[in-house]
C-alpha cells in the first residue's frame, strides 16, 4: 500500500513548500507532544520540534521510502531528543520547575470541569512527570513512544535503533522503575485520587467501592 | 510457565506483544497464581498512571519560526563558497599526490641536469683544493715544510686526495 506521506517527501524533494506544509501541519502535534513529554519544557519542546522537521526538510533528498514516513520521522525526533538530553545533562530539573511556575497557565487539559479536580489532576501529573523524568533517557524515550504515540515494539526499536528485544527489556525497567516511584499512588495504597481509564479522577473510596 | 519467566513477559503482554502462541500459557497462569496477578494488576495502573502527562498545543509562532529557520539555512548555504568551508578530502588528497609528484620530478630533472653539466664538479673540486693547497702556504718561509710543500705543489707534484 502506497504511503501518502513518502509521495509528499517526494514532491518536498522536487520543491514542493505546500507539501511540507502539509506534512509539518499533520505531524506537528504527534512531534510536539513526544518532545514535550519527553523533556518536560514547552519552550524546548518547540525548539526540538522546530529542529526536528528542519532536518527532515534537509533530508528530503536523501529520503527513500523504505519504510513508513512517520517511522522515519519518530526516528528523528527520538535522535533530536536524546541529542539535546546528552547536551543538556543537568537541565532536567530546571526544566521540571519551570513546567511547574506555568504548568496551570499553559498545558491543555479539557477533560476535567471542576477546579478541585483539576488541582488534583495537575499534582498528579507532577508525579507523573517527574518520575518519567527520573527514567534514563532511553527507558524514557521508549515509555513516551510506547505509552503515548502508540507505536509497536517495532516501530520503537526502528526509532531507538536497536532490537525488539531490547525494547521489551527497557519498557520492562521502566515499569519497573515507574512502580517503584507511583506505588503510592497505585489503588489502595494512599488517599490520592487516581485517574481511572476514562481520564476523570475520582477519590480512593468510590474506586474502591466501584471495584469491590 | 515458571513465575519468573511469566514476570518478565508482563510488560509485553500488557502492551499486547506477546505472541500467539505465547499468550495462552500465560493468560493460564495469571488465572492460576494470584502473586503474578496482583503483579500484573499493578503494571496495569501503574502504566494507566503514566499516561496522565497532558498534551501540548503548539504556540501561534510555530510555523512562522520554523519558516524563519529554514529560509535562514538556506541563506547560509548560498553564501558558502562552492566548496564551503574545508574542501572535499579527495581534493585535499589530490593536491598533496600532485605536490609530492611535481616536488620528486624536479628533484630528480635538477639532479640529473647538474651531473651532466661537463666538468662540473671537478672544476669546482679542483678550484676549492688548488685555493687550500695553494695560497694556504704563501706566506710561509721556504725552508719550511709549507714552504717546501708549497714547491712541490707547483712543481706538479701533491694531488690532493
Amino acid at each position: 500500500m502506497p504511503d501518502p506521506d513518502a509521495e509528499l517527501m517526494q514532491q518536498v524533494a522536487q520543491g514542493d513548500h505546500e507539501a511540507f506544509s502539509i506534512l509539518v501541519q499533520k505531524y506537528r502535534q504527534p512531534v510536539l507532544n513526544t518532545a514535550f513529554r519527553y523533556v518536560g519544557n514547552r519552550e524546548e519542546a518547540e525548539d526540538l520540534a522546530q529542529e526536528t522537521f528542519l532536518r527532515i526538510y534537509e533530508a528530503c533528498h536523501r529520503y527513500r521510502p523504505t519504510a513508513r514516513f512517520s517511522t522515519w520521522l519518530y526516528r528523528i525526533v527520538t535522535n533530536v531528543c536524546l541529542d539535546a538530553r546528552r547536551r543538556r545533562q543537568t537541565r532536567s530539573v530546571e526544566s521540571l520547575e519551570a513546567l511547574e511556575e506555568t504548568s496551570s497557565e499553559v498545558l491543555m487539559d479539557r477533560r476535567s470541569p471542576s477546579s478541585q479536580e483539576a488541582v488534583e489532576r495537575q499534582e498528579l501529573q507532577k508525579v507523573v512527570r517527574e518520575a518519567i523524568a527520573s527514567l534514563p533517557p532511553r527507558q524514557r524515550m521508549a515509555v513516551v513512544l510506547q505509552r503515548y504515540e502508540e507505536l509497536s515494539y517495532q516501530e520503537i526499536a526502528t526509532a531507538l535503533d536497536c532490537s525488539v528485544s531490547a525494547v521489551e527489556t527497557l519498557l520492562h525497567r521502566a515499569k519497573q522503575n515507574l512502580k517503584e516511584r507511583l506505588w503510592d499512588y497505585v489503588e489502595g495504597n494512599a488517599e490520592t485520587p487516581q485517574v481511572i481509564a476514562d481520564g476523570s479522577v475520582k477519590k480512593d473510596r468510590a474506586v474502591r467501592s466501584e471495584r469491590s | 510457565m515458571r513465575c519468573q519467566r511469566v514476570k518478565r513477559r508482563l510488560s509485553a503482554w500488557l502492551d499486547g506483544e506477546v505472541g500467539e502462541r505465547e499468550r495462552p500459557a500465560l493468560e493460564a497462569h495469571l488465572q492460576a497464581c494470584a502473586d503474578c496477578a496482583a503483579e500484573a494488576e499493578h503494571l496495569r495502573q501503574v502504566w494507566e498512571l503514566a499516561g496522565a502527562l497532558p498534551e501540548m498545543e503548539p504556540g501561534p509562532g510555530f510555523e512562522a519560526a520554523l519558516r524563519a529557520r529554514i529560509q535562514e539555512r538556506e541563506v547560509r548555504l548560498a553564501r558558502r563558497p562552492k566548496w564551503g568551508p574545508v574542501a572535499p578530502r579527495w581534493a585535499w588528497a589530490m593536491g598533496v599526490g600532485a605536490a609530492l609528484s611535481l616536488s620528486l620530478w624536479l628533484g630528480l630533472t635538477l639532479g640529473r641536469g647538474l651531473a651532466q653539466l661537463p666538468g662540473t664538479r671537478d672544476s669546482a673540486r679542483q678550484a676549492v683544493l688548488d685555493s687550500w693547497s695553494v695560497t694556504a702556504f704563501h706566506e710561509l718561509p721556504p725552508q719550511s715544510v709549507g714552504g717546501a710543500y708549497a714547491r712541490l705543489v707547483a712543481n706538479g707534484g701533491g694531488n690532493e686526495r
